[in-house]
């Protein structure tokens, strides 16, 4: 076995029939598994022009080429579909432990196709797949469906099988659902969750032990431990304050290359919320709505109220997600916040996004709140990013007179927690106000008015995370011309600089270890692959099943490359990898122009951009010439720089005109079960 | 007790929890505490070592090779079978009298088969615990590359068993 299983599971929802789909190993030598098999069995089943929510779109539940093959840091699962919210690719990804059990199942991937007319949900273990009736279960939120869907499909003296669920957003379509495993850890990006309503597909429910494993299990290990050590040597005892970065305010805006291994004492030390304190200093962390600025409008006192080490205190554990040696989760124990009137007790600790989104960003410093509101969120199965973008344009619209107490049924002010609650339970049950906001910033613009746009922050129609691309160009251009927009996770100058491709990628540029940022605003070939790199890889690490931290601990500690051709024998080099990773980004390029995307659809929102510049605060004066930029990777990446679209030439020479055109009998054999 | 039960090294162990979510009859709970590095972990515990069916798939599973699989004693009269986990487990058609027992107990459902016909064991599918073993009266299940024997016709086999 090479890591990969061959075959995946298409499952018919409108028939309710289920087809075993064994494929070439040419796709995954030329594609990888995971996000990348997803987007390519994407193109080629779901029409141009298919209702995101109707039943042509395909939803892919997959997991990567090196799960469970012994490589750490590499447990992640994916869903892949047509995004109701941009129209295009839309994808998201999740730790906590479903990746294995797909695998378990002897599939590499979960299509489904059609829609079902009443709740089901799947159910897989060695003797194969079988929807079952899922009305018993459709209206609960997506951790007790879960806990529920695992006590019925559980034989003592079995493997206890895991499950994945939606929860209320999703039941109701929002294009902001997700969908969510182990207790709330959630693949919550562009509305994958709402694609999964929209079928009637309430969960899967996996319990196989079909065994998994690569070319060459002893390399693979050796890499393993060599990661796993380095990693568990970067620490920093409880004790020290988050408060301690807040001494960033202090240093000179620097282009900073270290090892990767750094950001591995942040994340070990306090999960991705010691980031906040940090992240509103340096000018990182978007505040009020990307309009405002942490020193006018976010005192230190009250991100201090709000950091890391406050979820530290309220810490029982740390959590791991499958083949992670890392730990950057936790569980908290929050029976006795205010706010609380659902009795939520043991939690999953709160992500940055959702920390900041529910704090500094709408300028609440009620910790409480923030800590009630994303279990809340994590329950009804919808995504802390877009749900707090979203509030964050009703807040502003209510404080500038374009929505009235009359509209909304209570007031709504920047850090008012009371407001914020009410409007985000409205918004996960579709109730009042919140019907309008539930499927994000450009949708609530469509329904109120043009003059709520400058209010609606997004690229492409995707809210962004809490990573202001103004001090970033290299981020702000990645927002822009990622085939899914908007995502941190596609990179940027800092974890560029953590990543370290140089020493391993012949053609991505170097960064200096310490240096001035001005360079990173010029418009030049060398900016623009360096994002190429960030991009590239980003679709190398989803095809093998790779954590973002992971790839951001550099290249010297986490051996993706080593890895992929250990599982595979393949003998490619990381330049050949690189390359799947070109053709897996040209290809999601080109299923958006396929469903009608105009590449320039995805310009960022002005603010995202600085236009017009922030006039007080680190990102005062800020702009990012974006235009430049989006045109200048474009060329970079083959593409026509003044339309956006891959260029014939380019299509050729990844040949995908052969695998996205061909007969599709060329690379597939059914069998119907 | 299985012939083989597996022994974690704690002080290797990082928690990934391979070994949980890859174990075939989710023997391993998160019952085994440490403080480390100021902070509460839980980590995998074998809480009913005599559920574990000896597969070592959960040592197979772990990326940093953190579990020995020990060897115990057999119950007494009983043969012990310890497995090569390198080679595969494969059926003799000859000696196969299609009784069933091995695809029953599977915990994998490796076994194909019907009645009175010579079963195949599907070797991707296979996790090599050796129970298949435990329920061979006929000593037609083996654990090795040798190339499974070609069927030979039925009347010579069943003069054979009989």
């Amino acid at each position: 076995m090479k890591g990969y299983c061959g075959k995946i599971l298409k499952v018919d929802l409108t028939t309710k029939t289920c087809t075993d789909v064994y494929i070439n190993d040419e796709i995954y030598e030329n594609f990888l598994s995971g996000a990348a098999l997803g987007a390519w069995w994407c193109y080629r089943n779901i029409p141009a022009g298919a209702d995101p929510m109707g039943p042509d779109n395909v939803l892919c539940i997959t997991s990567g080429l090196l799960t469970s093959t012994g490589s750490v840091i590499t447990g992640r699962w994916m869903c892949v579909t047509k995004s109701p919210a941009t129209g295009g690719i839309g994808e998201a990804n999740c730790g906590g432990t479903f990746a294995p059990f797909i695998k378990a199942c002897g599939y590499d991937m979960i299509a489904f196709h059609g829609a079902s007319d009443t709740p089901v949900y799947l159910y897989c273990d060695n003797d194969g797949p079988v929807l079952k009736d899922a009305s018993h279960i459709w209206g609960q939120d997506a951790a007790v469906a879960e806990k529920m869907l695992v006590e019925e499909n559980t034989v003592p003296g079995k493997k206890r099988p895991q499950a994945c669920t939606i929860g209320w957003a999703g039941e109701n379509k929002s294009f902001m659902a997700g969908v969510c495993n182990d207790n709330g850890r959630i693949a919550a990006r562009q509305g994958v969750g709402g694609v999964m309503g929209s079928k009637m597909l309430k969960g899967l429910v996996l319990g196989g032990t079909r065994p998994v494993s690569g070319a060459n299990p002893e390399e693979i290990k050796k890499l393993s431990k060599m990661c796993a050590k380095r990693v568990n040597m970067a620490f920093l005892p409880p004790q020290v304050p988050a408060g301690l970065l807040n001494v960033a305010k202090f240093l000179p805006e620097l282009q900073l290359s270290p090892d990767g291994i750094f950001t591995g004492v942040l994340m070990g030390t306090w999960g991705t919320a010691g980031a906040s304190g940090f992240a509103a200093q340096t000018g990182e962390a978007p505040i009020k709505n990307w309009g405002g600025s942490q020193k006018e409008d976010f005192h230190i006192r009250k991100i201090n109220k709000t950091d890391g080490s406050q979820m530290l205190k309220l810490q029982t554990n740390r959590y791991y997600c499958y083949s992670c040696v890392y730990g950057c989760g936790g569980e908290l124990d929050i029976s006795h916040i205010k706010h609380n009137d659902q009795g939520y007790s043991r939690v999953h600790k709160p992500e940055y996004e959702s920390q900041w989104d529910f704090t500094g960003f709408l300028l609440s410093d009620d910790n409480d709140a923030m800590l009630f509101l994303n279990e809340y969120c994590n329950r009804a199965g919808i995504d802390t990013i877009s749900t707090g973008g979203v509030v964050g344009m009703a807040i502003e619209a209510y404080e500038n007179g374009l929505l009235t107490k009359e509209d909304v049924g209570y007031e709504l002010h920047w850090g008012d927690a009371e407001g914020i609650i009410k409007l985000t339970k409205q918004i996960c049950h579709r109730e009042g106000i919140g019907d309008v906001l539930a499927d994000g910033c450009k949708k609530a613009v469509e329904r109120l008015g043009p003059e709520f746009a400058k209010y609606a922050v997004h690229a492409g129609g995707t809210e962004p995370p809490m990573h202001d691309s103004r001090p970033d160009p290299q981020q702000a251009t990645l927002y822009a011309i990622d085939a899914t927009p908007s995502r941190h996770t596609s990179g940027g100058s800092l974890y560029y600089g953590c990543m370290h491709l140089w020493k391993k990628v012949t053609w991505a540029p170097p960064a200096v270890l310490v240096g001035g940022k001005e360079g990173e605003w010029q418009i030049s070939d060398e900016e623009s692959l360096k994002v190429l790199a960030c991009a590239y890889f980003k679709r190398v690490v989803d095809g093998a099943g790779g954590c973002y931290f992971g790839f951001i601990l550099g290249t010297a500690t986490y051996p993706m490359f080593e890895w992929l051709d250990a599982a595979t024998g393949w003998g490619k080099t990381p330049d050949d990898y690189m390359w799947i990773g070109r053709r897996v980004f040209t290809m999601r390029h080109m299923f958006n122009i396929k469903q009608g995307l105009d590449p320039w659809y995805s310009r960022p929102h002005g603010r995202m951009v600085g236009e017009p510049p922030l006039k007080v605060g680190k990102n005062a004066g800020k702009t990012v010439p974006i235009d430049a930029k989006m045109m200048n990777a474009w060329k970079n990446a083959g593409f026509d720089e003044k339309t956006g679209m891959p260029l014939p030439e380019t299509v050729e020479a990844l040949n995908l005109n052969y695998f996205l055109e061909g007969p599709i009998e060329n690379f597939i054999k059914e069998e119907v079960r | 007790m299985a012939n083989y039960i597996p022994q974690i090294r704690y002080d290797d162990c990082y928690g990934c929890k391979a070994c949980l979510y890859n174990c075939p009859v989710s023997l391993f709970d998160l019952s085994y505490h440490v403080t480390r590095r100021g902070m509460r972990r839980e980590l995998p515990f074998t809480k009913r070592i005599e559920d574990c069916i000896g597969c070592g798939v959960c040592a197979r599973a772990c990326p940093v090779e953190a579990i020995d699989m020990v060897k115990t004693e057999p119950e007494e009269g009983k043969e012990a079978i310890y497995m090569d986990w390198d080679a595969p487990v494969r059926i003799d058609p000859n000696k196969c009298i299609g009784c069933t027992a091995c695809a029953r107990i599977c915990p994998s459902n490796a076994i194909k088969g019907t009645v009175k016909n010579p079963h195949v064991i599907d070797e991707d599918q296979c996790i090599r615990c050796g129970l298949c073993f435990t329920k061979c009266k006929k000593d037609a299940i083996y654990n090795s590359n040798d190339p499974i024997p070609e069927l030979v016709a039925k009347e010579e086999v069943k003069a054979d068993t009989e």
